[in-house]
């Protein structure tokens, strides 16, 4: 048998004793509620208090930045266009940090109000696509049946084919403008949420701690606040954070294409798609744009996938 | 499995006759002619654009014209060449199936083998370098990717070497398409080695393999025989909707490296508001992508034993 | 005879992100060939890792051998390597597990699958593997075994998978077969066929099996000897009628209980133990069951009692098998 020393008992350690119901349903760990495991599991993931902190940077430059800027976006130093990295011109003084393009309009302040356009058109785009998503998927869901399945077809229709080409084709009908990329992607870009919200609302429907906790007699408004919406948000947020840099790159996209922003307004697709035309002579004015856009989807990717790991620990891998 | 095919059909074509009906409300909704671009069409040309999508009719029966003209094949035609849609299509498609084709192939390879690879060596600087890799392909879109090569292995290689090794431009030898198919696969190897990833991981720690574990299989055999075959089922139904990726980032890179394909007569179709080329083009993508889907489906029915159960069951 | 198994003072533990689970504790249980031993614990008491680590089928990390040895056949294992336990699984040792609905590969043939297992330990060319693979579907009782080995999992009965896991499991003759909790995700008529069929095997065969399980009522057919679990420990061992008749430990007497019988009145409620089991990450220094334990002394929180004997071949960890124990002593 096992060498530990065995205690040698005396007479009296026989007596009995009443079994004690208070160490007897102890749990020995502190519960933890959702937000604050997700926050503290998230806060000590490295990588992603680095995305945080890039995209906070860059969300604050785009907002700092064209206000304090001594250009404006259009202004044109025609004496030095296509000018270099730092260039500083000797006769008036100019800094030009990123450089200018080839109207002489300097990159710094353009990249950063492009900046604020491809982000402002991002988070605008993405919350259209929340709100349609919410109430299509959670009107799918929650009725099922019939309507459930005419409207999960519908979304399977949309969804054969590449949403690029109906926003093209949207595109072309409305006016050339932000506003109208914002409406273009946000009437397409939806169906993923309204997948993920249905999806959501189905299972949690069924799920036995629901029903679990509606036996025990938790009323619905609990049973939603604690239950349903610690779940079904996280995987929202999640979601969101992934669809922003898709919206970016949509942007991008259409610039490049030729149906983006009018301009002279630049946003970072414009900059990118005018940059790729001198990229060969002056590939400064490609890169400066391509680094900001990579960046920004990377972090966003990043975080996206740090608080999927999270919000879900059984994910995490 | 006969209904289930059927069914996949019924909504192949539900799709494409949502698309249609997509691209007929587009010509509606556009102010004035949609014959007439920024340049004044010739007028007996217009005429006969007239009579012929009878715009002089009621809109239903322009609608049903249209869906007719469709059936036939009849996309229209191009409003600054005046030719048949049909025939930019035949002549400039194979150029971008071509790239597509080398894209898929080349982006479902290495996804396979990047993710196997992470989920195998999980933990370790495989994982990490491979998942690094991944990332940087779903971060950076392929035009610029497309730039970047261009720069450095087009542009800067033949300035240090003096040997032309990639041409920047053109689609003509070997080597002009190394590049942009490059470009092109990048996000898709990158979602593709993802999703492999997560799927392998998924059915490594499926209670089969520790059967076959316990069996006495080898490492070797437990991943090869019975891992990556279960996790690359979910990987194929992702190859249609891959398709359509690749297409659409067809139409900066053709544009991009100047390759003649369908992408790029698209998009300087968009560029000029040559109405006609944008819904033909449109259109047969759509039909191109919606039987692309069908098939991805149709070959998930025939590799995945349980598929085929679900339907003859009924 | 000789035994077939010998674990001694085995201690495996977990390291997680939350710290160390100490999983099993100090167990020890030997099996000679042909018998049949039953461990039986609630969920968690270790049973399922103790018996994967006589195969080490438990990934390793996050699972950890911290002490103790395993002898199967005369081979030590816990310094095997994993090229040895590769040759060992299978051929020397082999498993069935609880759920055949996920424990067979869906998209691989069934009769494949066995056929996989006998060329991987034996010699033998395509045709006669397939020829013996079917034989053994036969010995299961397979109906149609030919046409049945080239269905699909999916195509099986809950019941059917589970044999044919059984006649995967006897492919290779192994000398000790583990069957952890073998029938609990079955329907109650298919798991007394389940049982039948191991004992008929066994007869045949002669392979040893540890039958794990949380059910005693399953207990009683098949074994011949029972070891309790509890808590990372084996509390008490013994033949099924000590276990059964004459139990030595409060646990086993509270397990016993909890069974409902045929005289249990219909309405009348369970019998349960009340609590729940220690926390494995911070294990009581004392007897583990000693918070829910009915018969609980004042020693019994704070020291952890040695195995005592309570009969021949009947071993029970509790003070009240301690000499000095005044009151009466249960058990044989």
């Amino acid at each position: 048998m096992a060498e530990e020393k065995v205690y040698t008992p005396t007479r009296d350690d026989f007596t009995p004793v009443a079994a004690d119901s208070s160490t007897r349903e102890a749990i020995a760990r502190p519960s933890i509620s959702f937000w604050k495991d997700a926050m503290t599991r998230l806060w000590n993931n490295r990588t992603a208090i680095v995305c945080v902190i890039i995209l906070g940077l860059i969300v604050l430059g785009a907002l700092v930045i064209p206000l304090v800027s001594p250009y404006t976006t259009s202004e044109q130093h025609v004496a030095h266009s296509n000018a270099s990295f730092m260039f500083r011109d000797s006769a008036d003084g100019h800094l030009h940090i990123f450089g200018t393009d080839n109207l002489g309009r300097d990159m710094f302040v353009r990249v950063w109000d492009g900046a604020r356009v491809s982000l402002f058109i991002a988070v605008l785009a993405v919350a259209i696509n929340l709100v349609i998503g919410l109430l299509y998927g959670g009107i799918s869901g929650y009725f099922g049946g019939g309507v459930d399945t005419v409207m999960m077809r519908i979304v399977e229709i949309v969804n054969g084919i590449p949403y690029l080409i109906i926003v093209i084709i949207l595109m072309m009908v409305l006016p050339r403008g932000l506003i109208s990329i914002v409406v273009a992607y946000g009437i397409v870009g939806w169906t993923g949420m309204a997948r993920l919200v249905r999806g959501q609302i189905v299972s949690l429907k069924e799920q036995e701690f629901i029903v679990a906790a509606e036996a025990m007699g938790a009323r619905s408004g609990r049973i939603i606040l604690r239950h349903l919406l610690p779940n079904t948000l996280s995987v929202i947020i999640v979601n969101i954070t992934l669809a922003i840099p898709n919206v970016i790159f949509s942007e991008s996209f259409l610039s490049f294409v030729g149906i983006g922003l009018p301009p002279p307004q630049p946003s970072w697709g414009v900059l990118a798609s005018e940059g790729q035309k001198v990229f060969q002579m002056y590939p400064l004015q490609l890169i400066v744009p391509s680094v900001f856009i990579c960046l920004t989807m990377l972090s966003f990717n990043l975080l996206g996938d740090a608080m999927r790991d999270a919000f879900d620990p059984k994910l995490r891998r | 499995m006969w209904k289930y095919i059927l069914k996949r059909i019924f909504y192949s074509i539900l799709t494409i006759f949502f698309l249609i009906m997509l691209t007929f409300f587009m010509m509606q909704l556009l102010p004035g002619d949609p014959f007439v671009g920024d340049k004044a069409v010739d007028p007996v040309v217009l005429e006969e654009l007239h009579a012929k999508y009878g715009l002089d009719k009621p809109v239903p029966e322009q609608f049903v014209r249209y869906v007719l003209n469709v059936c036939k094949g009849d996309l229209g035609i191009d409003l600054k060449t005046k030719r048949p849609i049909t025939q930019t299509i035949a002549e400039s498609f194979p150029i971008s199936f071509e790239l597509g084709i080398r894209s898929l192939i080349f982006a479902s390879i290495m996804g396979f083998f990047l993710g196997v690879l992470a989920a195998v060596k999980r933990g370790t600087k495989w994982d990490t370098g491979a998942m690094l890799i991944a990332l940087i392909g779903i971060s950076v879109p392929s035009f610029i990717m497309g730039a970047i090569l261009q720069y450095f292995l087009g542009f800067k290689l033949f300035q240090w070497t003096g040997v032309r090794v990639f041409p920047i431009l053109g689609w003509n030898t070997e080597m002009s398409k190394l590049l942009p198919a490059f470009a092109l696969s990048f996000g898709s190897m990158a979602s593709i080695s993802r999703l492999m990833r997560t799927s392998m991981l998924d059915v490594m720690s499926s209670d089969y393999i520790k059967t076959a574990k316990a069996k006495g299989l080898s490492r070797m055999q437990i991943i090869w025989r019975h891992g990556v075959r279960n996790a690359v089922l979910p990987v194929v139904t992702f190859l249609g909707p891959q398709a359509a990726a690749l297409l659409t980032g067809a139409f900066v890179v053709e544009n991009i490296f100047n390759i003649p394909g369908l992408g790029k007569f698209f998009v300087i179709g968009v560029q000029n508001n040559n109405y006609t080329m944008i819904t033909g083009t449109t259109l047969f993508y759509g039909a191109f992508l919606v039987v692309a889907n069908l098939i991805v489906d149709l070959l998930y029915g025939v590799i995945d034993p349980r598929v085929k159960l679900a339907g003859g069951k009924e | 005879m000789a035994d077939v198994l010998n674990i001694e003072n085995l201690h495996v533990s977990f390291d997680t992100y939350a710290g160390e689970v100490h999983a099993v504790r100090g167990v020890d249980l030997h099996i000679a060939s042909g018998e049949v031993l039953a461990v039986v614990g609630e969920s968690g008491c270790g049973k399922s890792v103790t018996a994967q680590t006589i195969m080490k089928l438990n990934p390793m990390p996050p699972a950890r051998i911290k002490e103790g040895s395993i002898t199967l056949d005369g081979i030590d294992i816990v310094d095997a390597g994993e090229k040895q336990m590769e040759d060992i699984r299978g051929r020397l040792v082999s498993m069935i597990f609880q759920d055949p609905m996920t424990c067979l590969n869906p998209t691989m043939k069934v009769g494949k699958q066995i056929v996989e297992t006998i060329q991987n330990h034996q010699k033998l060319s395509r045709e006669e593997a397939h020829k013996e693979a079917i034989r053994l579907l036969e010995m299961v009782q397979i109906p149609n075994a030919a046409q049945r080995a080239e269905e699909y999992p999916h195509q099986f009965s809950g019941g059917m998978r589970q044999r044919a896991m059984i006649a995967m499991a006897l492919s290779c003759k192994p000398k000790l077969l583990i069957a952890d909790e073998p029938t609990t995700a079955l329907d109650v008529t298919i798991q007394a066929q389940i049982m039948q069929l191991m004992a008929t095997l066994r007869k045949e065969t002669g392979t040893a099996i540890i039958l794990i399980t949380h059910d005693l009522g399953v207990v009683a057919n098949l074994a011949d000897r029972v070891a309790v679990m509890y808590a990372g420990r084996v509390m008490e061992q013994g033949t099924v009628r000590d276990i059964f008749y004459h139990p030595a430990h409060p646990y086993t007497r509270a397990l016993l209980r909890s069974l409902p019988t045929i005289d249990t009145d219909r309405g009348a409620q369970l019998v349960s133990i009340p609590g729940t089991p220690p926390d494995l990450y911070a294990p009581p220094e004392g007897c583990e069951f000693a918070s829910r334990c009915s018969e609980c002394m004042k020693l019994c929180r704070a020291n952890r009692p040695p195995m005592y004997t309570a009969g021949e071949g009947h071993i029970a960890s509790c003070w009240k098998l301690h000499p000095d124990y005044p009151g009466e002593k249960e058990g044989r």
